[in-house]
């Protein structure tokens, strides 16, 4: 045979080339599918619900416990900054440069000292209305002392009682900050931070942490949980191959009558691609949504109010996009096994008869 | 001279199981015109199912030849092949094989949606072909929710649904009550004549050997012997020929 390939040419311009690939169809058949083996897909998709609420859990804990460790530490490191440089701003030595700057940089704090006070004696003249005469000899004390506080060369006086704000400040986050450690050295117990509070020093997180706050909880994962995580999601893609392979299995004749109506290999996999994805998409979010209230809920029963008032947000929206991507990921590469597998079949299947 | 819907010549299938060759067909020649009423017939293992497998587009000899409207089917791709089974071949089966997740309209507009056809075009012709055999008010029924005999009424009407030159039914009565199947063989008869479209249908059933224009008789992998229906002798309890 000299041309193999080689066709008449009037019956080559009969056959045509199948091209139709209906995106839409494959999705309505695969979210069919999908509902009418409802409980099935619900089984296959717990496995996911799982997997990723471990895995967003872990991430949310050790979010939270990065943003504890750091957060009060941060906001009074802030505040220190500022007071040392009004400090040595105010110091007798001090260049009259350094005033002036510092006097600029602390404009918008000294207006806010200044209008604290107009607000504190537009208070008192008010209750002086309703006072007793003795009540009101004191108001009268206060108002004028605050006026004088208000007077032009007073104004680093003001500053002065803005800095005793800071400093109160400071008190109250360090008071945030007493239970959280409390609570270190309790979960390190004879670890490290008997011997950093030995030290007179704060206990020290469990691993270091990372640079920067957003990615902060991917440093702070110890070795153990960066095991189970895999696991699980190992198990879990384990998982979804069998339970694909199975329905495959099932569904030979469907597989094979689609592909005596014309429906070509990738059709088949897009098929099994989309149902695949849908059921992680959803499995996915589920996860999400109960691995980060579970942590969140737990992390608050241990460490107090304070977790809310440092709720990391950042890095949980993050984590929580990654976690989306691992699942979704994850769904669509345990799938494509099986998915290869079902387009492979030959149409003759469809007509086997169980004899 | 009417032309040849299917040729084949000198088809053989030899599969291979483990280290067993089995010859399922040895050297078969076969002619089918345009517009004929064919039915395979004979026992199980004489490779009536491989045959019909040839002629069908469903399978590739080991060799020789086979022409589906002039053109060879070895020499198609998987593209070509899904064309012609989308377009030029509809397939009945003895397990009627309607989607289950699927309505009955939806079962017979799939073919269309493959050959390209709109949405609206395609559910008017669907509505169309359900009426035609007779299950006009059924069309958002799910197949659980018809008889047997109703699933291959949707199927006939699933493989009408892209007007093909052939259609292919394997053991169609299979899994049908006599009356029942005596009825689906009237309409696949009455289809055969409105719409000049060529039936193959491989079958046990006898039912059909009234229907059928001509009869292809297989024993051991060839072809025993090709009967005209006039040439027919049905006697009341015994058929002639029967292997």
């Amino acid at each position: 045979m000299s041309e193999p390939k080689a066709r008449p040419r009037n019956a080559q311009a009969r056959i045509g080339k199948q091209v139709m690939l209906p995106w839409s169809k494959a999705t309505e058949i695969a979210l069919k599918s999908i509902k009418v083996r409802f409980w099935r897909s619900m089984i296959t998709m717990s496995s996911i619900v799982l997997a990723i609420a471990f895995l967003m859990s872990i991430w949310t804990s050790t979010a939270i416990t990065a943003a504890l460790d750091q957060g009060p530490q941060r906001e009074i490191e802030a505040i220190r900054a500022r007071l040392a440089t009004v400090r040595d701003a105010l110091k007798p030595g001090a260049p009259p440069s350094a005033k002036s700057q510092v006097e600029q940089q602390c404009a918008a704090d000294l207006s806010a000292a200044q209008r604290r006070k107009e607000t504190a004696i537009r208070e008192k003249e008010r209750a002086l209305k309703d006072a007793t005469s003795d009540e009101a000899k004191t108001l009268n004390k206060e108002v004028g002392d605050l006026r004088a506080a208000l007077a032009p060369d007073k104004a680093l006086e003001l500053l002065r009682d803005y800095l005793s704000d800071l400093r109160k400040e400071v008190e109250t986050v360090k008071g945030k900050l007493d239970p959280i450690l409390l609570q270190e050295r309790g979960a390190q117990g004879a670890e490290v931070g008997d011997a950093a509070a030995a030290k007179g020093k704060e206990a020290a997180p469990r691993t270091q942490p990372a640079a920067g706050g957003i990615g902060a909880f991917l440093g702070y994962m110890s070795p153990t949980d960066k095991w189970l995580a895999v696991l699980a999601l190992l198990v879990c893609f384990v998982g979804i191959i069998n339970a694909m392979f199975m329905t495959v299995q099932e569904r030979f004749r469907e597989i094979g009558t689609m592909k005596c109506l014309g429906a070509l290999d990738s059709f088949i996999v897009k098929i099994f691609l989309i149902e695949s994805a849908m059921l992680g998409f959803i499995g996915t979010l589920f996860g999400i949504v109960i691995g980060l209230v579970l942590s969140a809920v737990r992390q608050t029963l241990v460490y107090g109010w304070a977790t809310l008032d440092y709720f990391p947000r950042g890095s949980l929206a993050v984590a929580a996009m990654m976690a989306a991507l691992v699942g979704l990921v994850l769904s669509i590469v345990a799938a494509i096994f099986p998915a290869h597998k079902a387009a492979r079949m030959e149409p003759v299947a469809a007509m086997r008869t169980e004899e | 001279m009417q032309q040849n819907i299917v040729r084949t010549r000198e088809v053989t299938k030899v599969y291979t199981m483990g280290k067993v060759k089995v010859e399922a067909l040895r050297g078969v020649d076969l002619e089918i015109r345009a517009g004929e009423y064919i039915s395979i017939m004979g026992p199980s293992g004489s490779g009536k199912t491989t045959l019909f497998n040839m002629v069908g587009g469903l399978d590739k000899p080991t060799t020789g030849k086979v022409y589906i409207e002039e053109v060879d089917v070895a020499q198609l791709d998987a593209y070509e092949l899904a064309w012609l089974r989308c377009r030029k071949i509809g397939y009945i089966f003895q397990t009627f094989n309607i989607i289950p997740v699927m309505t009955a309209l939806e079962n017979v507009t799939l073919p269309m949606v493959f050959a390209g056809l709109t949405t609206d075009e395609a559910r008017d012709k669907g509505v169309g072909l359900l009426k035609r055999v007779g299950l006009g008010d059924r069309f958002s029924h799910k197949p659980f929710e018809l008889s047997g005999g109703q699933q291959q009424r949707v199927a006939i009407a699933r493989a009408m649904a892209n007007d093909p030159s052939l259609i292919l039914a394997d053991e169609p009565t299979g899994n049908l009550d006599i009356k029942t199947g005596t009825e689906i063989i009237e309409l696949l008869k009455q289809l055969n004549k409105e719409k000049g479209v060529t039936i193959i249908s491989a079958t046990h059933d006898h039912k059909m050997l009234s229907a059928s224009d001509r009869i292809v008789w297989i024993r051991d992998g060839k072809v025993d012997r090709i009967e005209e229906r006039r040439d027919l002798k049905i006697e009341i309890g015994t058929i002639e020929g029967e292997a």
